[in-house]
Formats: C-alpha cells, structure tokens, sequence
C-alpha cells in the first residue's frame, strides 16, 4: 500500500484495459484507466451508459479481471489472484452494495448481515452479534428479525449497507445505491455513506447517474469511451444545498432513464 | 451455511418442492415394494415346498417343474441310503364349496408310504384310504369355508369335474400349511385316475436313511436318473417356480428402475428450474466471498434434505405398497403368499437410494452452479433471454447409452447368456435406454419441434409461435420434461407387453403342471 498526500491509497488502478468479444465483437469497455482513491476517501464515478463505470466498479470487486493493467485493492494486485485468493478478498476486504439491494428473500434482516461472516466460517453467535452491530450503524437494530419482503426500499438497502459493512471490508463498492429508491430514502442513504466516510474512515466507491448522489463525494471521476475525462475533487461537505451550489456547471447525467 | 436456511429455500417453493419429493418418495417406495415383493414370493415358494417336504431330504423332480413316469418311484426306493420313496402329484385346481369357488392346491399321496415323510393328524373323520373318492382339507380352512366331514367337495379341473367326499380334517401340519391351508389332499391313484393323468407324477420325495449322508446319496440317485430329472433338497424346487416368475420379476425389476429414473429426471428438473431462480441469488453468494464449493454443496445439502425427506416417506409406503403387490403376485400365481417379511438390505438399500438419487440428479447442475463466474448471475438479466446452451457430452454419453442397451437387446434376443443372467442384465438395460433417451433428447427434441412448428404453422397464431420459441430458449428443460413424459410412455407400453408376456409364462406352468393332461 503506497501514501499519497496525506491518504494511504487504497485502490490503484494503471494502465488498465478490458476487452469483450473478439474482432467483430470486440468492444473496449476500459482503454487504458489509471486511478487512485485514498483509504477513507468517498469517490463517485459518473458517466453516460456504456462509459465502463460498472465495468470498472467490478474490476475493483475483482468479480472480472482486466484484459491489462495492474488493479491493486489495499495493495495486492488481483491479476495475481487465482479464484479462491479472488473469493477471499471479496470476502474479507470488500464489501458490495447493488441498486436492487440483493438480499436474501429467505433470511432476515440480521441473517442478511450476517451472510458474509456465515460465509466465512464465523460462529453464529459470533456473527449477530457483528451482525446486530451493523445494524444499529445503519439504524435499523430494532428490526432484526424482519424479512426483506416486509421492509421498505429503503430499509432494505440499509441492510444491504449493513451487510457490505459487516465484515470491516477496505472498501465499499456501492453500484447504484439510489437507483430504486424515492428521493428521501436516497438521501438519507447517502448521508448514511457519506457519515460512513466520514465517522469510520470507510473508503467508498460509488457509480452513479446521479448529481445529487455524486455531490456527496470527495471526488467525482467521469468517464466516457472507457476513459477517464474529467475528475473533480469536491470541497468538503457541509450540506446537499451547499454542495449542489458548488458544483454549478456540472453537467445533469446523459445517460439518465 | 445452516441447514435451516436450506429449509426455508425449499419452503418457499412448497410446490416445486413437493413434486421434487414426490419424484424421489415414488422411486423409494416403488423399488422397496418390489423388492420386497419378490423375496416375499421367492421364500414363500420356498417355504412351501420345505413344508411339504416334511422329512423328506432330498426329492426328484422333472427340469421345468413337469410331470415324469411313476414306475421310477420303485426304481428310487432301492437306491442305497433311501429309506422310503414317496411319490407326489400337485396340480392347481378350483373347488366348489358353500361359499363358492375357491382356488386350492390338490395334492396326490400314497397314504401308506407318505406316513414316512409327514405326520397327517386328524381333528375329525378318518384318513385316506387308497383307492377312495375322499379327500382330507385343513381343518381351518375348511371351518372358514363351511365344508365339513362326509360333505361333497367337487372339484374342478381341466379334464372337468370330479366328485370327492371330505373324508376327514387334517391339524395343522406339514401339508395343510402349504399353500396356506388352500390344499386338497387325496389319494395318489384318485389323483392320477380322476384328473386322467396315467401313470404320470409331479414329484418323488426321499426319506434318508441318514440325513448326513444326502449329498453322497443325492450324487447316487442323480445319475441313475433318466435325463430331464433331477434330485435336489426340497427347497431348491422354488427355484424351478422362479424361472416361471422370471418375466414377472424383470417386469417389476425394470418398473422400479424406470421408476428411478424417472424420479431423478424430476428431480434434475425442477433443480434446473430452482437454479434459473435463483441465479442472482447464487451469485450474490460468491460476490460475498462464497466458495464455488460452498455453492455447490449449499445446493448439494437442499437435494439431500429432500432425498432423505423422500426416503422417510418412500420406506413405509413401499412397505404398505408391498401388500398390494403381494395380493396382485397371489392372484397371478394361484398361491396363498404369507405377509411380507423381508430382510434388511431392501430397507437398507431404500435408505441408502433416496439421498444417493437425489444427490446424482442434482449434481452435475449444483457443479455448474458453483462454477458460474459471480458477474454472470448479478448483471442484470444476465442470460435470461439467451437460447440454452447445450452441451456436447450429453449427447455422447446418451449415444453410448443406446448403443450399450443395444447390445444389451443382441445378447437377449440371441440367448448369448444364462437365463439367469438375462435377468439381471435386463433392468439395466432399460435403464440405460431411460438415461440415453433423456439424454439425446435435446438434440431430437429441436428439430422435431420445429416441423411440428412449421407443420402447424398457419394453426399456431401468434401465442403458439411465441410458446413454440419459449420452449426452444429452454432447451434443457424442455428435454427434460419431455423426458420424462418419454419414460412414463415407456413404462405404459413396457409394462402392458410383459403381463401379456406373464400371462404366456402362467399358461405354460399350467401346461407342465397339469401332467398327461
């Protein structure tokens, strides 16, 4: 793990490209991304469809691997990484949030959290209590025991946000987290990130279509055609109002449904 | 991973669960009903021919359970070591009584000689006399019918009726045991001149003088025999009706191997439907640093909580279904079979079936599953709108099933083996023919469905093309499914010609039972 600034850095990205298909098909999604993001700092990725925002976002999940290029999370490069060493660091340093929560319509709210450590090997006991924890963070210890199917949008990316947490990853993916939510749980979960960041020192990297969403980061990378076009670090939060106002002349998502 | 959130996988899908339990409950049960069914009526065979064996060690019977001249009862009684040569006759037949007809064995013996070989006591009237038009019944069999000494006890047989008088009514014993109590034992001359049979017999039973020297006297005896006799203990002449429930036992045999396999395809089919649900789901687990393995085996755990849900039900009713299939068996054969009373490898093997039936179906799509890269299941839609892909092995080891059961169907056809050995081969070889069918199906399933397609092009309508693509998408499934509908015809039309084949089988023991006839 390398420092920069006054940031130990997290995630390194250099040179990286991913290539689909071949000659007809061929498409690159990444053409040659270099990127740092600093331990406990809240990056945005902005972008329009087809721009490899969440190509790139699972690059650093190590749920596919670069066609080249060195992608480095809490400074081992994945491309090092047979399978199981992948699985493990999913497991152990990074958490995921998604836009459609993917929680487990069988399990409660606390065994939703608590997934991750079951998955691991962890006591049962052990777990909630990890589990419950995480919960609370996320105010949601008053309903463990609730089934995703009986909770709000909301609630339930609350959970999903427990659960990428529950394991103290490095980093947390977050895809869309307000994708599916009405504008007031959208912003109460990203106050919910943002106090993530900023109370825990929790590194964030979040894709998102949205400006509002992106106002709450440190920093906002843009891509477009697989490349990096823009990147803007953010002056620290102070309110959304504030924030929005300061970023006049950012441009509304293209790629917007 | 707890088992219970196994469990409550299965709980949210009661329906498709409850079919996947009723795939593998049907195969248990169906398998251990059989065998039970068919070591029930291998020992009850044996059983009774021990029983009317009294102390006879050894007897002589014809290859083929036929009749044989009696002149060879004196020949046998001066063999070294035979104390008494008692000969018998044994015929199937139907008795008239009050309560109307019932379905007896008749028993031929020569009362002065037969006293060496059992003991026939009497709870009422006299003992047979040689010569006379009299019979002896069990008593209790006879009380149940309302038949009593000095009645009339007409019997019918093929040659027509023949009037008898009960003379008396036998304790239980020897004799009366033997076909459950369902005997009518006369004199051996009444037999063989009221049912026409001249001078022919069924069996000669040898009272040893020393039991311990039978093999030596049986090594004697045997080759003074005339060819198509044979000497052996009384017990192994059930083996001689076994050749006779031979097509009964393959038929059943190949019932309950179908029956597996069917189940298993079930089972492979509504997992192949769970999977698909589940895909994200699956996915989301190896996003959170799941194992392949532990994938796999999460799966793995669901079939085998149901294998051994089904097993728990399967066993007791293929017990309660053995009774059935014993009542069924008893009709066939004219016999009174006792209540099952199998041994423990039935239960054991039924145990042991369920979960191993269960786990092999599910196993080759819980491997897939865990080795499904985790982005594949979480992009959205990813996939589930693609045409299934189909593999090539099935196709290979399909081929290589069909071209094995047709060897099978050379070997059988052309008598290449010991009877014996046919049927043991031959279940198998249904099963292979199940298992490549299904398995070759994916490929003859398209190209049929498409004519069927363009042959009914104009009739189809918009929804009929659109179910007609939608079936295509799915290949597996649909090959699946079809599958099974391709056993169940198999089954119907397998199982139809082998009762027409037993039916054959029972008129030809009828033939070799009824001697001279």
């Amino acid at each position: 793990m390398t420092t920069t600034g006054t940031r130990t850095t997290a995630i390194a990205l250099h040179g990286v490209h991913k290539v689909f298909g071949e000659s007809s098909t061929r498409v690159e999604a990444l053409a040659g991304i270099d990127l740092d993001v600093g331990a406990g700092e809240f990056v945005a990725i902005m972008g329009p469809s087809g721009s490899g925002k969440s190509t790139l976002l699972h690059l650093i999940g190590g749920l596919d691997v670069a066609t080249s290029g060195t992608v480095a999370v809490g400074g081992e490069d994945l491309a090092s990484l047979n399978d199981d060493q992948l699985t493990m660091l999913r497991r152990r340093k990074i958490g995921f949030v998604f836009q459609a929560y993917n929680l487990v319509s069988v399990l409660t709210a606390i065994e939703n959290v608590a997934l991750p450590l079951i998955i691991d090997g962890i006591a049962e006991s052990r777990a909630n209590e990890r589990a419950g924890r995480a919960l609370d963070l996320v105010g949601l210890g008053s309903r463990p025991d609730h089934r995703p199917g009986e909770m709000s949008g909301g609630e339930q990316q609350r959970i999903a946000i427990a659960r990428s947490l529950v394991a103290e990853p490095v980093l947390l993916l977050a895809d869309e987290p307000t994708g599916n939510l009405d504008s007031v749980t959208g912003d109460q979960t990203m106050r919910l990130l943002r106090r993530l960041v900023d109370e825990e020192g929790q590194t964030v990297i979040m894709v998102t279509h949205d400006a509002r969403d992106a106002a709450m980061a440190d920093r906002i990378v843009r891509l477009r055609d697989g490349r990096i076009v823009e990147e803007q670090t953010l002056p620290p939060v102070k309110s959304g109002a504030d924030v929005l106002a300061s970023l006049e002349g950012l441009d509304a998502p293209e790629d917007a449904p | 991973m707890k088992w219970s959130y196994s469990l409550r996988e299965l709980r949210r899908r009661p329906l498709r669960s409850g079919l996947t339990l009723t795939g593998i409950t049907i195969g248990v049960a169906a398998m251990l009903s059989i065998a039970i069914t068919i070591e029930t009526t291998r020992r009850a065979y044996g059983d009774m021919y021990t029983t009317l064996a009294g102390r006879a060690a050894l007897e002589v019977v014809a290859i083929g359970d036929g009749g044989f001249d009696a002149a060879l009862v004196d020949q046998l009684s001066g063999t070294d070591g035979v104390a008494v040569a008692a000969p018998v006759v044994q015929m199937p037949a139907v008795m008239i009584g009050p309560k109307g007809r019932l379905v007896v064995m008749v028993i031929g013996i020569d009362p002065e000689r037969d006293t060496a070989v059992r003991d026939l006591k009497l709870r009422a009237g006299k003992a047979l006399a040689p010569g006379g038009a009299v019979v002896l019944l069990d008593a209790a069999f006879a009380a149940a019918n309302g038949i009593g000494v000095g009645d009339d006890a007409p019997v019918i047989t093929r040659t027509g009726g023949v009037r008898l008088t009960v003379c008396g009514l036998m304790e239980p014993g020897p004799i009366s045991a033997f076909n459950a109590g369902a005997v009518v034992v006369m004199p051996l001359s009444t037999a063989k001149k009221r049912f026409g049979l001249g001078d022919q017999i069924n069996s000669v039973q040898l009272v040893l003088e020393d039991d311990d020297r039978a093999n030596a006297i049986r090594q004697a005896v045997q080759t003074s025999l005339p060819d198509g006799l044979s000497v052996r203990p009384p017990a192994a002449r059930a083996d001689l009706v076994r050749d006779t429930l031979l097509s009964t036992e393959q038929a059943l045999q190949s019932f309950s191997i179908m029956s597996l396999v069917a189940g298993a395809f079930i089972i492979l089919n509504t997992f192949l439907m769970n999977l698909a649900e589940r895909r994200r789901q699956l996915a989301l687990i190896r996003a959170l640093g799941g194992t392949g393995k532990q994938v796999q085996w999460w799966l793995l755990r669901e079939a085998l909580l149901l294998g051994l849900t089904g097993t728990a039900i399967g066993i007791p009713l293929g017990w309660l279904m053995s009774f059935g299939m014993l009542g069924s068996m008893q009709t066939l054969m004219g016999v009174k079979l006792s209540a099952p009373v199998p041994g423990v490898m039935p239960f054991v093997a039924a145990a042991i079936l369920g979960p191993v039936m269960a786990l092999a179906a599910t196993w080759v799509p819980a491997r897939r599953a865990g080795r499904e890269p985790p982005l594949n299941g979480l992009t959205a839609a990813a996939g589930t709108d693609a045409i299934e892909s189909v593999r090539r092995w099935p196709l290979v080891v399909g081929v290589i099933c069909i071209t094995l059961m047709a060897g099978i169907c050379v070997i059988l056809v052309g008598e290449h083996l010991p009877q014996r050995s046919n049927e043991k081969i031959l279940p198998a070889g249904m099963a292979l023919l199940m298992i490549g069918g299904i398995l070759v199906m994916p490929y003859l399933l398209m190209p049929v469905l498409r004519m069927v397609v363009w042959g009914l092009g104009p009739f189809m309508g918009f929804e009929g093309r659109m179910a007609a693509r939608h079936l295509d998408r799915r290949r597996v499934r649909t090959a699946l499914t079809a599958g099974v509908l391709f056993v169940a015809i198999v089954i119907s039309i397998g199982f139809g010609n082998q009762i027409r084949s037993n039916l054959r089988d029972m008129d030809t023991w009828y033939e070799r039972t009824f001697v001279g006839d």
